[in-house]
């Protein structure tokens, strides 16, 4: 019988009624004889949305009911790529599949290929053309590289229900052609039917939902995906494998489970799992495990015994087990705790060896109207493992064992045993016990370094229900057990916050990411362990700043402070504006050993951390600079006495990174100029020029320019900006407004204006990036200033007894008095200030007959002190001007007005010389005292000034000074002046 | 018969025993035998205690002593009825009363006398006279003893008394090498020590010695060295001083409790002119104006000191920029203050002490170290506006019974004018 369908489709021009041409969408056949069957077809697709232009071809051949094979194959171009998908099933008979000698079966083959194709789950595609045998739509990805799935049955020939297994086969190729992994997985059964498998097809399907779960794409198996054989129920031993080879990453592993179910004898695991196995090799990491402390291999005989055991070998092998608790329930509480905790607290992971074999029996008997419970168990454990050289016990100070490798074996015994009566009273079952007894025995031990050996036995008895009872229990332990254990060893965080905080929003883009610890970080400290002291330090790992979204870490200077509790960054740049960020800190732990810092480990045997991360978004950028950035400026911000003539530049400091506004935040269309106004409104440009320094500086940005061509007035109040001003000249509202005028035609008196708007009119306004107010002396220069304000004669004031402060007068006699502001002489740092007195030792009458020898000169003494060297004082407090009016400086009142402050015309030098040199006089004093045991014979010298216990009082005579006149923040010098104080009328 | 003959006997000697002859003649007592002052001692002249043994009577007649005292054992004067220890003082207004000189010699002597004084009066007086001594008193010390002190110096002053060997000086506590006593000869009349201790009080004892050997009294001298910037009171208080303009003032306010001349600040009546308050060693004491506005003239301030006058206060206020046309404002209580606008107040306020006032800084700048500090004032025994104000006298009168003071408060940087008499702070200026 042949069958067949085809689908056509006619196109034509329907303007124009014509035939264009036709469409062949698929054609199919279907033919049966007696001998075989055969049905399929081929379909095709043009410009499909989906799948592009392609065919498919699909074919399913059967062949004396003993051979099937189904097919589908796929072929297409999308866009610019190429994909395909073949599909194929294969199933024999198992006593007509391929032989291999000597006694191998293959009689079932499936799989197929693809390329550039994904699996599609999407509900919408309403087509049959991508889909597969197993009934999942494929669609072209260009993403996609090639896979492949295949699967196999096998047997034994002849007696393939002796032996059969089904083996599935993946393989995994990347995008550019390269092989990701091999993985072989499958079940084996013996004595038992092949037919339990099912259909190879079905197998596939099993592989397709996995590829559900996965979303698509295939993926290698894990450890749990050894799952119990699916013929288990009915098979008497089984097993399953899963043998796999990573390619890409150098590991291999294998997997195996056995299951025994004989009725009488059984598997002790799950499911009657008897056995289990698992090999592990990798570049970093191996083990081979025959079952494990918690998950032995072993065997049940009906219940009534069971020996299980272990073996372990590689790495990640974990401590000794606690023993059973029927062993553990005779002993008294205390060793229990301790062998409980043991068990629990002790850091579980080392390479080495570890094996373990425990029997037990159990008997219930009853020989109406008694009964008897009998039990006995046995076992032992051995321990050899390799901690690592940096393995150390709690108090240690040398590495546990020898070089890490250290020994437990623990071997336990128990015995119990109830004898009763049972019987029916009244209807109800009643109990009483004759004899109830148990008693277990333990010895353990450890070593070497430490050598740690203990043992327990205890037993319980109780006669006739209670009647008589009784219990004992003995231990002893011999040396000093070694507990392992790792993490943090402070018990607190050591990170307690980092800021900024978490969820913080608007951050600050100027801020400094900081981490602040409850532990100092880098700082040894000793800490009392297990009774011994021993030294841990915190050491940080990592600090980092960066940009959720990129990833971009920020680059900066990072500090941390003195007391080893604070670490900040300080971004080479401000955040960018609104953007989400982590702040992550990262510690770890490090442990003196054998005189070395060990890092201290956790667990899991690897270096312990502790890290924190706080995740915020950052504010705005400013656009202009803000006055709280700016530390320092020439001319200085509401400055009174600017000398026009003293210095012919200047320049703005500021704090933060503010290169932005010149550069890549620069708005377009607007040139950038320094401009001075006056109180008229009368203005002067200049050009700057600016760089940045590297984050750490306290300075990040340095403005400068010149001030040589602009025409200051004296005693004017300026401002100062950095402007923004807009290229255009012709801007305004009619800026982009274009006029034309022409003559009516039918009356040329008349004019028509015309007027047409070109673009979207841009109003561009002048915008300020940063401004100041100052006002410019009466003087152009300090000196000129200096020589229009004398100082009289001294007089003296007592600070404490021998010690004076000498005072002379200033008075400043000119017509607009403005004597010295705020920024000269009391910045709110007095290192700021712009006038800087020093005293002229060498001038000064008082020092150089009085003091110099007794001191400053006295080389004897000052060796003696260890203060060899010491020079007379001369900072900035020694000598200061004292002005009536100590704050006197622009307010936004007067620059909005107009107007001037009433300034004191008095004022005064305020010499503080004695008062320092007393303080060095004391430092010397002290300095002999703490010294004076290794003063031998002290000197003339020395004696000299240990006689004094004050220094020489302040004398009439001649006290020199000079004055300074310092660009602020820059140290620079501009001027400088002497000047002399006479004291007199005081000692002579 | 025997009992009456042994009455009989008894009756009769009892007879004979307890009668007196009638023709026996009194009997003298004793001589007195004189014991101090000694003859030939020294003695102090403000009080001279004479003392000698009692004389005995042979009849056991009660006896009276007269003591006779002369300058120049012609010329006695007598003092009856005395007992045997008399002190006769050099006070004038006491009964026993003698002129006493220093360094002169002295007569006396000593009768007893019995009392038997019966008629019929041929019977005879019974007296007996001692011998007589002599002593001299104690001559006189220097005249008009002074010093002047100054940065680790004292120096004394003196003049010698007539018939001066030397002055013998000692002086607490002592000093280092110097040799006590310090012997001076006459005619030197000056002690001149340098090295000292400012701020340490040295008491000086003065003895004059005449060329008889005799020393006198010690006269005593309480002294402290200062370095210049600095004065004391009566109560050897020590005080700062600042110079501002031509001015210098203490820089702490007045804490003595004697006047300029020692003697203490009080009435007859012992009503004290100032009052301590629970807080007075920082802040001074508080006056009222007897204190320096009293008959006698007495000055309360350190010596060259005294209370400002009114003039002073303002040529002060003045230095200190307060606008003329402010400077007379009197009593104004408009809440407006003197100088307020140009900060007048502050420059002498202290730079810490003063309390916020709402929210604003009190203190001052404290240009001049005058250090004026919110010492408040006290009223019926309340100590009010501590931390607040400062209440200062003048020593210029405004009617009867008021002063005008200066005041200083947290809420300004004025200066207020105005008068009363209430007890509060004194700051004294160089005379």
């Amino acid at each position: 019988m042949f069958g067949g369908e085809a689908g056509l489709q006619l196109y034509g021009n329907y303007a124009a009624w014509k035939f264009d041409r036709v469409g062949v969408d698929k054609i199919m056949v279907d033919f049966k004889s007696k001998a075989f069957s055969i049905k399929g077809g081929v379909m095709f697709k043009n410009g499909d949305e989906i799948y592009g232009t392609g065919f498919r071809g699909e074919v399913a051949f059967c062949l004396i009911d003993k051979f099937n094979l189904d097919a589908v194959a796929v072929f297409g171009k999308k866009d610019d790529y190429r994909y395909f998908l073949t599909d194929v099933f294969l199933e024999l008979s198992p006593s007509s599949g391929i032989t291999v000698p000597p006694a191998l079966s293959f009689y079932g083959f499936g799989g197929g290929f693809y390329r550039q194709m994904q699996q599609s789950y999407d509900p919408n595609i309403n087509s049959d053309f991508g889909k597969s045998l197993s009934g999942i739509n494929y669609v072209p990805d260009r993403e996609v590289g090639m896979g492949l799935m295949a699967a196999i049955k096998f047997g034994l020939v002849g007696t393939s229900s002796t032996f059969n297994a089904k083996v599935s086969f993946e393989m995994q190729f990347n995008q550019y052609g390269g092989l990701n992994f091999i993985q072989l997985r499958g079940d084996a059964a013996f004595m038992d039917t092949p037919e339990k498998w099912g259909k190879l097809a079905d197998n596939i399907n099993d592989k397709v939902k996995k590829l559900e779960e996965a979303g698509g794409k295939l993926k290698l198996s894990a450890k749990s995906d050894l799952k119990v054989p699916e013929n288990k129920s009915g098979g008497f031993l089984t097993a399953s494998m899963n043998i796999k080879y990573d390619i890409a990453n150098s590991v291999f592993s294998a997997d195996l489970s056995a299951y025994l179910n004989a009725g009488f004898i059984k598997g002790v695991g799950e499911n009657d799992r008897m056995g289990w196995a698992s090999a592990y090799f990798s570049p970093d990491k191996w083990y081979t495990y025959i079952g494990t402390p918690s998950d032995r291999i072993g065997v049940e005989v009906l219940g009534l015994a069971r020996l299980d055991g272990y073996f372990m070998i590689g790495d990640d092998i974990p401590e000794l087990p606690s023993p059973p608790q029927k062993v553990l329930q005779n002993f008294s509480q205390a060793k229990q705790d301790q062998l409980t905790k043991r068990a629990e607290g002790a850091q579980a992971t080392g390479s080495g060896l570890a094996f373990g074999l425990s029997l037990g029996v159990n008997f219930k008997a009853k020989l109406p109207p008694f009964y008897a419970k009998i039990g006995a168990g046995l076992g032992s454990e051995f321990l050899l493992k390799n901690y690592g050289s940096s393995a150390y016990c709690l108090g240690g100070n040398s590495t546990l064992g020898i070089n890490g490798w250290y020994a437990r074996a623990q071997a336990w015994a128990w015995v119990e045993a109830d004898i009763g009566m049972e019987a029916k009273v009244f209807a109800k079952n009643y109990k009483f016990s004759i004899l109830d007894i148990s008693a277990s025995a333990l010895l353990a031990g450890a070593g070497p370094n430490p050598f740690y050996f203990t043992g327990a036995v205890g037993g319980r008895f109780s006669v006739l229900g209670g009647l008589v009872s009784g219990q004992c229990d003995f231990d002893f332990e011999i040396g000093e057990e070694c507990i392992i254990r790792g993490g943090n060893p402070f018990g607190v965080d050591v990170i307690a916050q980092l800021t900024p905080d978490v969820g913080e929003n608007d951050v600050n883009v100027f801020a400094s990411p900081q981490a602040i610890f409850n532990i100092p970080v880098g700082l040894e400290m000793e800490i009392d362990e297990e009774g011994h002291k021993v030294f841990y330090k915190v050491s940080l790992e990592e600090f980092k700043v960066f940009y959720k979204e990129t990833n971009q870490k920020l680059e900066g200077h990072t500090e941390l402070d003195g007391d080893g509790k604070i670490y900040l960054l300080d971004p080479a740049e401000p955040f960018e504006s609104q953007k989400e960020m982590i702040v992550y800190a990262k510690v770890g732990f490090k442990r003196k050993l054998n005189g070395e810092w060990i890092d201290v480990k956790g667990n899991d045997g690897s270096p312990f951390f502790e890290i924190k991360e706080a995740e915020f978004k950052s504010g705005d950028r400013p656009k202009e600079i803000l006055p709280e950035h700016v530390k320092y400026s020439y001319p200085v911000a509401m400055q009174y006495n600017y000398y026009p003539k003293e210095y012919e530049s200047g320049y703005i400091l500021v704090t933060e990174n503010y290169s932005y506004l010149f550069s890549t935040e620069k708005p377009e269309g607007y040139d950038q100029v320094m401009m001075f106004t006056d109180a008229d409104g009368k203005n002067t440009q200049t050009n700057f020029s600016y760089k940045t320094n590297s984050a750490g500086n306290e300075i990040r940005l340095e403005v400068n320019f010149s001030t040589h061509d602009i025409q200051f007035s004296n005693d004017e109040i300026y401002k100062m900006a950095i402007l923004n001003i807009p290229q255009s000249t012709t801007s305004g509202i009619s800026s982009n407004i274009t006029t034309s005028e022409s003559n009516m035609e039918d009356n040329e008196d008349i004019t028509l204006t015309t007027q047409q708007a070109e673009g979207t009119l841009d109003m561009l306004e002048q915008k300020e990036i940063y401004a100041l107010h100052f006002r410019t002396s009466s003087y152009n220069t300090f000196t000129e200033k200096m020589n229009a304000i004398p100082n009289y004669e001294g007089v003296v004031w007592q600070e404490y007894p021998y010690v004076y402060n000498l005072i002379s007068n200033i008075f400043d006699a000119s017509a607009t008095t403005e004597m010295f502001d705020f920024a000269e002489n009391n910045s709110l740092y007095s290192e700021q200030n712009l006038i800087r007195i020093k005293p002229l030792y060498n001038n000064t009458d008082w020092y150089t007959n009085y003091v110099a020898d007794l001191m400053y000169e006295n080389d004897e003494a000052l060796a003696a002190a260890k203060m060899t060297g010491l020079q007379p004082p001369d900072n900035i407090d020694v000598i200061k001007y004292s002005l009536r009016t100590k704050d006197n400086q622009l307010t936004e009142d007067m620059v909005e007005s107009n107007s001037r402050p009433y300034v004191s015309k008095y004022g005064a030098f305020h010499n503080r010389i004695a008062y320092y040199i007393d303080q060095d006089f004391i430092n010397i004093r002290n300095a002999l005292a703490n010294n004076l045991v290794n003063i031998n014979n002290s000197s003339n010298n020395v004696a000299k000034l240990l006689r004094e216990d004050h220094i020489p009082g302040l004398r009439n005579g001649k006290y020199e000074m000079q004055v300074y006149y310092t660009l602020p923040g820059k140290d620079i010098i501009t001027s400088s002046v002497k000047r002399i104080v006479n004291l007199t009328n005081f000692i002579d | 018969m025997k009992t009456f003959k042994t009455v009989t006997i008894v009756l009769a000697f009892g007879i004979l025993f307890s009668c007196r002859k009638e023709d026996d003649l009194n009997k003298q007592p004793s001589d007195p035998k004189l014991k101090a002052p000694i003859n030939g001692s020294v003695t102090d002249y403000d009080e001279v205690t004479f003392e000698w043994d009692e004389s005995t009577d042979p009849e056991n007649d009660e006896i009276d002593y007269t003591l006779f005292i002369s300058n120049d054992s012609l010329n006695w004067k007598s003092y009856s009825y005395v007992n045997s220890k008399t002190k006769i003082s050099n006070n004038e207004q006491t009964y026993l009363y003698y002129s006493f000189e220093p360094g002169k010699k002295y007569y006396w002597k000593v009768k007893a006398e019995n009392k038997f004084q019966v008629n019929p009066p041929q019977q005879e007086t019974g007296e007996a006279i001692s011998k007589t001594f002599h002593f001299f008193t104690m001559p006189n010390s220097v005249i008009n003893l002074r010093d002047t002190s100054g940065h680790e110096f004292v120096n004394l002053y003196w003049e010698d008394p007539q018939n001066l060997d030397y002055v013998e000086i000692r002086v607490e506590p002592e000093i280092n090498n110097l040799t006590q006593p310090v012997i001076i000869d006459a005619g030197v009349q000056k002690l001149e020590l340098t090295g000292l201790e400012n701020g340490t009080i040295y008491t000086f004892f003065v003895k004059a010695c005449n060329i008889l050997g005799h020393i006198s009294k010690a006269n005593t001298l309480r002294v402290m060295p200062l370095d210049p910037t600095q004065v004391h009171d009566a109560d050897f208080n020590i005080y700062n001083i600042t110079q501002i303009g031509e001015q210098t003032w203490l820089r702490e306010n007045l804490r003595t409790t004697k006047w300029q001349d020692g003697t203490p600040m009080e009435n007859q009546y012992g009503d004290k002119y100032y009052v301590i308050g629970s807080q007075s060693d920082i802040y001074g004491y508080y006056y009222y104006p007897s204190s320096f506005n009293n008959s006698a003239g007495k000055n309360p301030c350190p010596y060259g000191y005294h209370v400002p006058t009114d003039e002073e206060w303002k040529e002060l206020e003045k230095f200190l920029e307060m606008p003329e046309d402010e400077i007379d404002d009197y009593c104004d209580y408009s809440n407006t203050y003197r100088g307020e606008d140009f900060n007048v107040g502050n420059m002498l306020k202290s730079v810490t002490g003063w309390l916020d006032y709402n929210g604003e800084n009190g203190n001052g700048i404290d240009f001049y170290q005058f250090n004026l500090l919110p010492a408040g004032y006290i009223f019926n025994g309340e100590e009010i506006g501590f931390g607040e104000l400062s209440i200062l006298y003048s020593s210029t009168n405004e009617g009867e019974y008021f002063y005008k003071y200066r005041g200083f408060y947290n809420n300004t940087s004025g200066i207020k004018y105005c008068q009363t008499n209430l007890s509060i702070s004194i700051r004294c200026i160089k005379d």
